[in-house]
């Protein structure tokens, strides 16, 4: 109990059932000193009712504290009862169980008892009856009577005996001599013989009357009887000799002397004689007188002992069965406590609750088994703590794995086998042009332009699959083009563009796509292959080209004048023709060498607007006019002058030449545009939202057909019959230097193109410091 | 026990009550009346004795406090009778009482139960105390109580007893002493 004790103080958890624990082992206490108490006591007046003087003066006390005791044994019952009966209806723990241990030891207790009591009980009332037979009181009774006559015998025959001694007595007058009375002691058989007076006097004596200095007086009473009825007879002594006194009993009568001078008023004599009783006699009638009177005495306290034997015999049985109880209820509480703290903390692991758990000291098995399970729960909350150790590991691995992929540019896919998308990354909805909450779900194939790479997908994971079962390549890699045929004529930025996909089977069979956009990839290669082209055949033809030229002029001046006319004529326009062509040539090649050859933009900050004025002078002898539609204050953009200048001539040139075929077709058209109502429009715009300055041509030509408007910035890509296609992609790369948008769409009113639009969109002064700021801020 | 059942006890009455001071000694005499309720009889007609308690106690007035107890004196009477010879005996219990040969005479024997309780109910002259200590003018009280004593009987018969109101035989009386000036 005491270690127990000391683990509940220590366990801080538990620290509550103290107080409770401390009652208990009062209440233990307490009822042990009680039952032992009661036995004690019970002990006592069982021994009461053997002889014992000390007993017979405290068995009324024995009884009345051993009634104390039940009672006090009894209310601690019925207050064990009440808690248990309370706890039961709170519904607390274990009350059941020890509610059940409890009767099960009460009834061990109380049933053996119960048993011996009503074999007692039977056992005591039929005892003490057959202790008490008709036939002895009969016989006691007998004897008395026995007894009794005998002595009425004797003193009947005293009596006659002594009468006729009076008779003879009354012949001597007055005066009776001690002689006379001896002889007739003798006669008699008397031990004593006296004569007293009516008044008391003692007149004569014989025998140890006469010694004795105080002879017993007759009373009156005896001598009245004795003159009414002449003779009085009585048995004097036994009562002393019962009592266990010295006496000897003996028979006495007392007989009047008649008197013989009749007349004379002489006093009334009485003969009084006395005859000593045989020891005997006297004796088996004392043996017999005390018999009776232990028998009659017993008899009368009968229903006193009955009472006594049963009412300590009913009182052991409380005392047996209090103790019994009481010491069930505490035994209970001992064994049940192990496991009530055993059921208890399965409870509480089941209800989730891993905290440490109270474990008995006690070195019996269930002591053991307490301790066996707080290690288990002990070792349960450490393996739940690792295991949510690692979950939360996880779920910051996996928000790392997820922050990477929605940073990814790359778009990422994970399919199941049937071709649904199960995930998808930022960067592939950006790709795709979809939402990503579209894309969760559905097949690709199903989505409105995705149809072709959807399919391209599903048959390279087919034939991967077929591959991979004959122990190929552990990915699939193919390159797509999207959005060639679906995708309408529209802006730039509608483009079609270049996927390259990778595929790969997870664990779980479902399918990883992740795939790039390589269209400015491939645009930037394509640029840089036409960029080298040019250089190399700019170089390789403009050799030739002077020798040529020079050539052709020697032949003119060498042969001028020295041909006919008409050779002349024929010579003049063939040196023309080729001069002309060579330096046409010679114009390609710078340009194409230009385009290879374009020198880093310097960045100055430039009025736009001023620059533009400046670059329409030379356009104002134009055939077709050239208006402008400037916003004022617009604020300086960052710009290299001398490219913006070169932009502006190939767009204005591109406008130019567009709107000439345009009204040379028109000649021959019936409903073509009128000459006088064509212009090219120079815009400049100031977008405040976004911090830019647009540069806008518009123009009244063809428009682009929708193959060129795709790939318009690529070298080579016309719709001029002479032009070298290089117009736009030196454009374009200016634009790309200055880190600007161009956009190139066509004008369109209803299903008839009215022109084509360009523009370029350059950043501010102050935006783009701040852009060029935050770029080389890190490095 | 007895004062327990006290409410159902057989009444005796203490009559004719007198203490008297005759210089230092104190006499009482007094008559007690009481039936033989019908059980107690019958036992002794079998033969059981019975003994008759007469305990006298005197008290000395205090103001200030309670009474004092300045003496006391026990008189036991076992009455008996002999089936052989039929006849009543009265006589003081040995050891009891110590001086009580005035006013009793020694083993009385009585033919009739009558004669015998008359000898038990009278009181005479019983010497109760030797008062050579006290100061005459004190105020003194004088209670007298006679009961039948259980105590003397056989023990199971005396279990039998307890709580049984017809072996209950209970007197108290009470008398403040006369000295001999009242005389």
């Amino acid at each position: 109990m005491t270690s127990a004790d000391a683990a509940l103080t220590q366990t801080a958890g538990v620290t509550v059932r103290q107080p409770s624990a401390l009652m208990r082992r009062v209440t233990t206490l307490v009822a042990l000193s009680m039952v032992l108490i009661g036995l004690l006591l019970l002990y006592l007046l069982a021994n009461a009712t053997n002889s014992g003087e000390m007993y017979e003066q405290n068995y009324a006390q024995l009884f009345i504290i051993n009634l104390v005791v039940a009672g006090v044994l009894a209310v601690l019952i019925a207050w064990a009862a009440w808690r248990l009966y309370q706890r039961m209806r709170q519904g607390r723990f274990g009350s059941r169980l020890l509610l059940k241990i409890a009767t099960i030891f009460a009834l061990v207790g109380v049933a053996p008892g119960l048993l011996i009591y009503v074999v007692s009980y039977q056992f005591v009332s039929r005892s003490i009856e057959t202790w008490f037979d008709v036939k002895v009181e009969g016989a006691l009774d007998a004897g008395l009577s026995l007894g009794r006559v005998t002595l009425d015998t004797l003193s009947n025959d005293l009596a006659s005996k002594a009468r006729l001694a009076a008779d003879q007595l009354s012949d001597n007058q007055q005066m009776v001599q001690e002689s006379a009375l001896l002889r007739l002691m003798e006669q008699i058989g008397a031990s004593d013989a006296a004569v007293w007076s009516a008044s008391g006097k003692l007149l004569a004596s014989a025998g140890s009357i006469g010694v004795q200095l105080s002879p017993d007086k007759p009373s009156s009473t005896q001598l009245r009887a004795a003159k009414t009825e002449r003779s009085y007879a009585w048995v004097d002594g036994l009562e002393d000799a019962a009592m266990g006194k010295a006496a000897r009993p003996s028979i006495k009568a007392l007989v009047p002397i008649p008197n013989a001078s009749l007349g004379l008023a002489s006093e009334q004599r009485f003969l009084l004689v006395q005859r000593i009783l045989p020891a005997n006699f006297v004796a088996n009638a004392l043996a017999v007188d005390s018999a009776n009177r232990e028998y009659q005495e017993r008899a009368l306290g009968r229903s006193g002992l009955q009472r006594m034997y049963i009412g300590t015999l009913t009182l052991s049985l409380f005392l047996a069965v209090f103790g019994a109880i009481l010491l069930a209820i505490v035994l209970g509480n001992q064994i049940a406590r192990p496991l009530l703290v055993l059921t208890e903390g399965v409870s509480q692991v089941a209800a989730g609750d891993l905290t440490p758990k109270f474990a008995l000291q006690s070195k019996d098995e269930l002591g053991g088994l307490t301790r066996a399970f707080a290690s288990m729960t002990q070792q349960l909350a450490d393996a739940r703590q690792t295991v949510q150790t690692s979950i939360v590991k996880l779920d910051a691995a996996r928000a790392r794995l997820q922050t990477i992929l929605d940073n990814l540019t790359s778009g990422v896919l994970v399919l199941n086998a049937a071709g649904a998308v199960r995930s998808v990354n930022p960067g592939a909805a950006r790709i795709l042009q979809q939402d990503a909450a579209q894309l969760q779900g559905s097949r690709i194939a199903d989505l409105p332009g995705l149809e072709a790479f959807g399919q391209g997908i599903a048959q390279q994971f087919d034939d991967f699959l077929q591959g991979s079962s004959e122990g190929g390549n552990d990915h699939w890699q193919q390159s797509f083009e999207l959005g060639v045929a679906s995708v309408p004529a529209g802006s730039m930025a509608d483009r079609s563009r270049m996927l390259v996909a990778r595929g790969a089977i997870l664990p779980d069979a479902s399918r990883l796509v992740v795939f790039d956009d390589i269209s400015e990839i491939v645009s930037a290669q394509r640029a840089r292959a036409w960029g080298e082209v040019a250089r190399r055949l700019a170089h390789e033809i403009k050799n030739p080209l002077t020798p040529i030229q020079l050539s052709a002029e020697r032949l003119e001046r060498r042969l001028t004048g020295k041909l006919e006319a008409a050779e002349q004529q024929v010579l003049a326009k063939s040196v023309k023709t080729i001069v002309e062509q060579v330096d046409a040539m010679k114009r390609l090649v710078n340009d194409f060498r230009d385009y290879a050859r374009l020198p880093a933009a310097q960045l100055e900050a430039v009025d736009l607007n001023e620059l533009v004025d400046g670059v329409l002078h030379l356009y104002e002898s134009s055939p077709i006019p050239v208006r402008l539609e400037l916003e004022a204050d617009i604020p300086a953009v960052l710009g290299d002058p001398q490219q913006l200048r070169q932009v502006l001539h190939n767009l204005l040139q591109n406008g130019l030449d567009a709107t000439t075929l345009k009204l040379e077709e028109a000649v021959h058209s019936p409903n073509g545009l009128a000459a006088d109502a064509t212009e090219l429009v120079v815009r400049t715009q100031f977008t405040a939202s976004s911090g830019r300055v647009r540069l806008i041509v518009l123009d009244q030509g063809g428009g682009f057909p929708e193959h060129i408007l795709k790939r318009a910035f690529e070298p080579y890509v016309t719709t001029k019959r002479s032009g070298t296609g290089l117009g736009l992609a030196v454009v374009k790369k200016i634009a790309d230097d200055h880190g600007g948008r161009i956009e190139i769409s066509n004008r369109m009113m209803g299903a008839s193109v009215l022109g084509a639009q360009v523009s370029l969109s350059l950043g501010c002064v102050a935006n783009v410091k701040h852009l060029e700021n935050t770029i080389s801020g890190p490095t | 026990m007895a004062s327990a059942i006290a409410r159902a006890q057989t009444q005796a009455e203490v009559t004719l009550l007198r203490a008297e001071r005759s210089v230092n000694e104190v006499f009482v005499s007094a008559n007690v009346n009481f039936e033989l309720p019908a059980v107690v009889e019958e036992a002794l007609l079998k033969g059981v004795p019975m003994f008759f308690l007469l305990e006298a106690e005197l008290y000395q007035d205090r103001w200030y406090w309670y009474d004092k107890r300045i003496a006391s004196a026990q008189r036991q009477l076992r009455l008996a009778y002999q089936p052989l010879t039929r006849r009543w005996r009265v006589n003081p219990s040995a050891g009891e009482g110590g001086d009580n040969t005035q006013g009793l005479s020694l083993n009385r024997s009585f033919d009739t139960l009558a004669e015998a309780l008359s000898a038990v109910r009278q009181v005479s002259q019983w010497k109760v105390a030797d008062l050579s200590e006290t100061d005459l003018t004190a105020k003194i009280k004088l209670q007298l109580r006679f009961r039948l004593d259980l105590s003397q009987l056989p023990r199971p018969f005396q279990i039998g007893a307890i709580g049984q109101s017809e072996w209950d035989i209970q007197g108290l009386a009470r008398t403040a002493l006369r000295g001999e000036g009242t005389r």
